[in-house]
């Protein structure tokens, strides 16, 4: 009887046991689809969005490549002309503001041919000699310049000592 | 149930099983392997149609002996029959495309 009980309980737990682990593989079959159904839109978006980032990303890379052969390649020319003007033996009640800016208009003018050449043939001497020691007339008033410092990149500085000169007649 | 019809809804069901469970294990696949899963699903799935209707058919030589015999022989009515059985065949594997592909359209519309 025992025996019997015995084997019947083996019988019992082998058929237990077999449906289990069939339980087990296809519940994890099934669900492993169900998941890769369900998260698969989310993921389709996710790759289409990471292929368009990375397209985005070559292409701004491509363009930033050549903007940087661009730069190196292409020849520095002179954009603009700064003009700072000090003023000698002047206190600044003494200054004219008009004057001020017709010197500064006159500099900038005899300079003007100079705009848009490459810096590689402009000559930091001659760009000096240009205004250094000139004597400038303006209205009743008369001024000697000095180049004091000059900075030469695409903006041409000028540090110019303004001096003025007593009207004789 | 009459063999015939025994045999269609067989050719069917095993071409819509074929492409169905092939789209839905590639999709497995898919996400293991790092790919966009509904994308690899109706690329297999649009791939595997042909295969499909020759599984279904239970190998496409039977089938073609079947239609040499009855061009060759005369004999209409196996031609008919054997030309039905590729067309529920095609209708089993375009269903099964269809039914992924409407996955992936239900996925688009709950996504949003």
């Amino acid at each position: 009887m025992k025996a019997k009980d015995a084997k019947y309980k083996n019988a019992t737990c082998y058929k237990f046991s077999i449906c289990f682990i069939a339980g087990l593989l296809w519940g994890t079959v099934i669900g492993s689809l169900s998941i890769s159904v369900l998260v698969g839109y989310r993921m389709d978006a996710f790759h289409e969005k990471i292929a368009y980032l990375e397209h985005t990303i070559a292409d701004k890379d491509e363009k930033l490549s050549k903007l940087e052969k661009s730069i190196n390649n292409a020849d520095v020319v002179l954009k603009d002309i700064y003009i700072i003007l000090e003023f000698n033996n002047l206190s600044v009640e003494q200054i004219d503001q008009i004057d001020n800016i017709e010197i500064e208009k006159a500099i900038k003018e005899k300079y003007a041919s100079s705009l848009g050449k490459e810096i590689k043939s402009l000559d930091a001497d001659i760009l000096v000699q240009v205004i250094d020691k000139r004597i400038l007339k303006l209205n009743s008033s008369e001024y000697q310049l000095t180049v004091k410092k000059l900075v030469l990149s695409d903006i041409l500085k000028l540090w110019v000592e303004v001096s003025s000169l007593e009207v004789t007649s | 149930m009459s063999s015939f019809y025994f045999s269609i809804t067989q050719n069917f069901l095993i071409a819509f099983g074929v492409v169905i469970g092939a789209s839905l294990f590639s999709g497995l696949g898919a996400i293991i392997t790092d790919n966009p899963p509904f994308k690899v699903m109706t690329d297999v799935a649009g791939s595997i149609k042909i295969w499909a209707i020759a599984a279904s058919l239970g190998g496409t030589f039977s089938s073609f002996a079947m239609i040499e015999k009855g061009l060759f022989e005369g004999e209409i009515k196996t031609l008919i029959k054997q030309a039905f059985y590729i067309l529920i065949s095609l209708t089993g594997a375009n269903v099964g495309y269809e039914f992924i592909r409407l996955l992936q359209r239900c996925g688009a519309i709950w996504g949003k």
